[in-house]
């Protein structure tokens, strides 16, 4: 019996884990979930290990005219989680980060490196339903060390936005629950960050997000996916000066498809667009396109 | 099952690592459109005892309008760059609004992406060049035709110099300190060194900001082949003090807001492609300094003595040529309004622009502006005022085209070159006017009041070109009268007006005209240029 619905709600969870972490208004306080990919959706079982690639394309725009600054950002980032046990998994997660700036007066600059590692885990703190588990709902902590490159061109440092992370320490804490009743699945989490002192003065507002996210399996190997991300974060300090252009309220709506290949590999593709703005000063953020690839061992 | 999954796990953990190591961060950054400042006071060479030479290191000494000798002790200026002002098309209208709304305007960075701020205020009489970095601007592509500054009040203490003088522009712009000597008005420079008497006074004001657009003498088209621009901001000191009551200065705040005006009218950028230019002018008669009133020996065809009573002249439409073409002189404008400015053309109002009978006796003898830079040994102007600005309303002409002092009439234009004098003044005391300017000038009904209908017969505009190496050098301008008179007997008049006002039919004109490097027409008879002698480098 529970073999039955296994396949499917595996299906349905690795489906799930490939979901995106939604748009990033800035590459220190993320919209959504982002390590939701490497828990997984489906019911934690003790001794599994996981590698996850997520691929991230997005684009923003602080500050207007002279003074706008156009951020482009495909971000890399590899990570492996192991379930310690049925309750509880660990995981760590390094992006490689490319970023191009823009400004208004055709200055540029590009960078690429490593950025902040997260280590993250998670604990099941409820769970019900026999013998099919339905609800799962536990506790999510965790925290960014800062492992980032400090990028130089000409052995000065490139400025703080090309650079790949902001370098900062922030802890996290936040919950989730899940839910599974086959084909549908849904999942809502919220995480609250914390954040220190970067590099080169900066300093990251605190964030708060969090997401919604639903999908509906077509059939064992398929899947569509919908959601919608939040975020709230405060403003950044640069030198102690408080940028204007940073910060507020964000929230974006996700259409994805999910697919499974090769038994133990799965892939996600998706799009994020942003359908809430009410971000501090001048901020336009673009959608953003996610391809991420999740494999068992 | 369980071993193989380790193995995987192991070899990826494995490959990763070895991806860590190998990889580490790089970066490049392409500057973006930028415009470099930097300030630097500009003395001329008017004064003998030129401010800028040896032996003054901590005061500057010059003469202003009037004549008065300044030495001036202190004068501190807290200039910041605003923003490139883009050329007036209809979007940069609009940005140009939007600018002006933004109290900081566009030198603030984001995140520190652009921008410095200046490194101090300018100090006019710091040693050596007195330059002072005013920072950057950033600009997006397009073009630009100036520079929009503030006089910002500051809080900073200035660098220490001029001895016990309070050197704090705390809450203020400008800081200044002259001694000034009353008594030398009307003196010549050869005898300003034994009058002593002086006062000193020290001034602060512009308490509120200020802004100017000093514009430039072509746009500058900024975009992604041209992204650095270099701009120096040429404060012109000896002009601060013109028309300001000296014993009023250190306390009334009308005399401060002119000190003001004066400073932000003394001022005019040129770019790193251009070169500054100081152009110094002399007024003299038989080599002695052109002074009102003042009696000359030996002036004339019968070496009469010649009293002046006026000295003025215009020159317009300068350029510098050279191996590297024409290069049209951008003028900075005066705040005494003797220098007009316009589409590309200029005219200059020169000498003792107020004449002799003026209240307050005022003389322009120098002038500033910015040209290309390139190889070019010849300053050229035209001595007169072109012929279609010469014919309009005194009423309504711009200055120093409004001198009626200098004005004819509608029909006949200005008097191009105006110098009054007395001949024979120990004995028949002969007025003897000369006065050029166009003649022939006829629209159907020789109504005064109206343009002419065509050229004038005789424009007499004399095209003048000087060595400009000698005057980049250190090199005077010195118009000197007397040797335009030299065949002229001063003491006696045969016909026509009283010396020489253009007349064709004047006799006293024959030997006057052609030596302004004029043609002339004498009842009829062409009578060839001479090469000019009335204007020389010296």
């Amino acid at each position: 019996m529970w073999y039955r619905f296994r396949k499917p709600a595996l299906l349905a969870g690795l489906l799930l884990v490939l979901a995106p972490p939604a748009a990033l208004a800035c590459s220190t306080c993320k919209c959504g979930d982002y390590s939701i990919t490497l828990l997984g959706a489906e019911k934690p079982y003790a001794g599994r290990l996981r590698a996850v690639v997520d691929l991230l394309a997005r684009s923003e725009t602080q500050g207007t005219g002279l003074n706008a600054r156009k951020t482009e950002e495909l971000r890399s980032t590899i990570g492996l989680s192991y379930a310690v046990s049925d309750d509880l998994t660990v995981a760590a997660q390094l992006p490689w980060v490319r970023k191009t700036l823009d400004d208004g007066n055709l200055a540029s600059q590009e960078a690429e490196g490593f950025g902040d590692i997260d280590l993250i885990g998670w604990w099941v703190l409820h769970r019900s339903g026999e013998p099919v588990v339905r609800h799962l709902a536990g506790v999510r902590f965790g925290v960014r060390l800062p492992t980032t490159d400090q990028v130089r061109e000409g052995g000065s440092r490139l400025d703080i936005d090309v650079q790949p992370d902001a370098g900062a320490i922030a802890p996290n804490l936040g919950g989730w629950y899940r839910y599974y009743r086959f084909p549908w699945m849904l999942t809502v989490s919220g995480v609250a960050f914390v954040y220190g002192d970067g590099h080169q003065g900066f300093s990251p507002g605190d964030a708060y997000t969090a997401s919604l996210l639903g999908q509906y399996a077509i059939n064992a190997d398929w899947a569509l996916q919908a959601g919608l991300d939040a975020r709230h974060s405060g403003r950044n300090r640069f030198s102690g000066v408080t940028d204007p252009d940073s910060g507020g309220i964000l929230a974006a709506l996700y259409a994805g498809v999910a697919a499974r290949f090769l038994g133990e590999l799965s892939i996600s593709a998706g799009a994020q667009v942003p359908v809430l703005d009410d971000l501090n000063g001048a901020q336009d953020e673009d959608a953003s396109l996610r391809l991420s690839l999740a494999y068992d061992f | 099952m369980q071993t193989n999954a380790m193995l995987r796990a192991a070899l990826v953990a494995a490959i990763s690592c070895a991806a860590l190591v190998a990889c580490s961060g790089n970066g490049e950054r392409e500057a973006g459109i930028e415009a470099s400042l930097r300030a630097t006071p500009m003395g001329s060479h008017t004064a003998s005892h030129d401010g800028g030479g040896a032996g003054h290191a901590d005061y500057r000494q010059f003469r202003r309008a009037d004549g008065m000798r300044i030495d001036l002790q202190l004068g501190l200026v807290n200039l910041v760059p605003i923003a490139l002002e883009a050329c007036p098309t209809a979007s940069a209208g609009v940005g140009r609004v939007l600018a002006m709304l933004n109290p900081m305007g566009a030198a603030v960075a984001h995140a520190g992406h652009g921008g410095s701020p200046p490194a101090g205020a300018v100090n006019a009489v710091a040693g050596g060049e007195g330059v002072v970095d005013l920072g950057a601007l950033i600009a997006g592509p397009g073009s630009y035709c100036g520079l929009r500054v503030a006089l910002q009040p500051g809080s900073a203490a200035a660098p220490k110099h001029g001895g016990e003088l309070d050197t704090s522009l705390d809450g203020v712009a400008i800081n200044v300190a002259p001694c000034y000597y009353p008594d030398t008005v009307g003196v010549p420079d050869t005898e300003l060194d034994s009058i002593s008497a002086h006062s000193c006074v020290q001034a602060k004001a512009a308490a509120q900001p200020r802004r100017i657009t000093l514009p430039f003498s072509a746009p500058v088209t900024l975009d992604a082949e041209h992204r650095q621009l270099d701009l120096t901001v040429v404060l012109r000191y000896e002009e601060w003090f013109d028309g300001i009551d000296m014993t009023q200065l250190a306390d009334a705040a009308a005399e401060q807001a002119r000190l003001v005006d004066n400073i932000l009218a003394a001022m005019h950028v040129h770019s790193g492609d251009e070169q500054n230019l100081a152009l110094a002018f002399a007024a003299e008669v038989n080599g002695d300094q052109a002074m009102c009133g003042a009696a000359y020996e030996g002036v004339g065809s019968t070496a009469q003595d010649y009293e002046l009573r006026d000295f003025r002249w215009y020159v317009s439409d300068l350029e510098l040529r050279g191996n590297d073409g024409v290069a049209p002189v951008r003028l900075a404008p005066r705040a005494d309004g003797t220098v007009h400015q316009q589409d590309g053309r200029n005219v200059a109002l020169l000498g003792l622009v107020e004449g002799c009978d003026a209240p307050a006796p005022a003389r322009t003898l120098a002038l500033a502006g910015a040209a290309a830079a390139g190889d070019f040994d010849q300053l050229c102007f035209t001595l007169g005022v072109p012929a279609d600005r010469n014919h309009g309303d005194i009423a309504t002409a711009p200055t120093p085209l409004n001198s009626t002092a200098m004005a004819w009439s509608w029909l006949g234009g200005r008097k191009f070159v105006r110098v009054d004098g007395i001949g024979d003044a120990d004995g028949a005391r002969q007025n003897f006017f000369v006065h050029l300017g166009s003649t022939g000038c006829t629209n159907g009904t020789g109504d005064p009041t109206a343009p002419p209908d065509g050229a004038c017969a005789q424009p007499n505009q004399a095209e003048i070109c000087l060595d400009y190496t000698a005057i980049a050098g250190g090199g005077r301008i010195v118009a000197d009268i007397a040797p335009v008179l030299a065949d002229a007997d001063i003491g006696s008049d045969a016909a026509g007006a009283p010396g020489c006002m253009s007349g064709t039919t004047d006799p006293e004109c024959l030997g006057i005209v052609p030596r302004f490097g004029l043609d002339f027409t004498y009842n009829g008879e062409p009578i060839p240029r001479q090469e000019q002698q009335f204007l020389t480098v010296r």
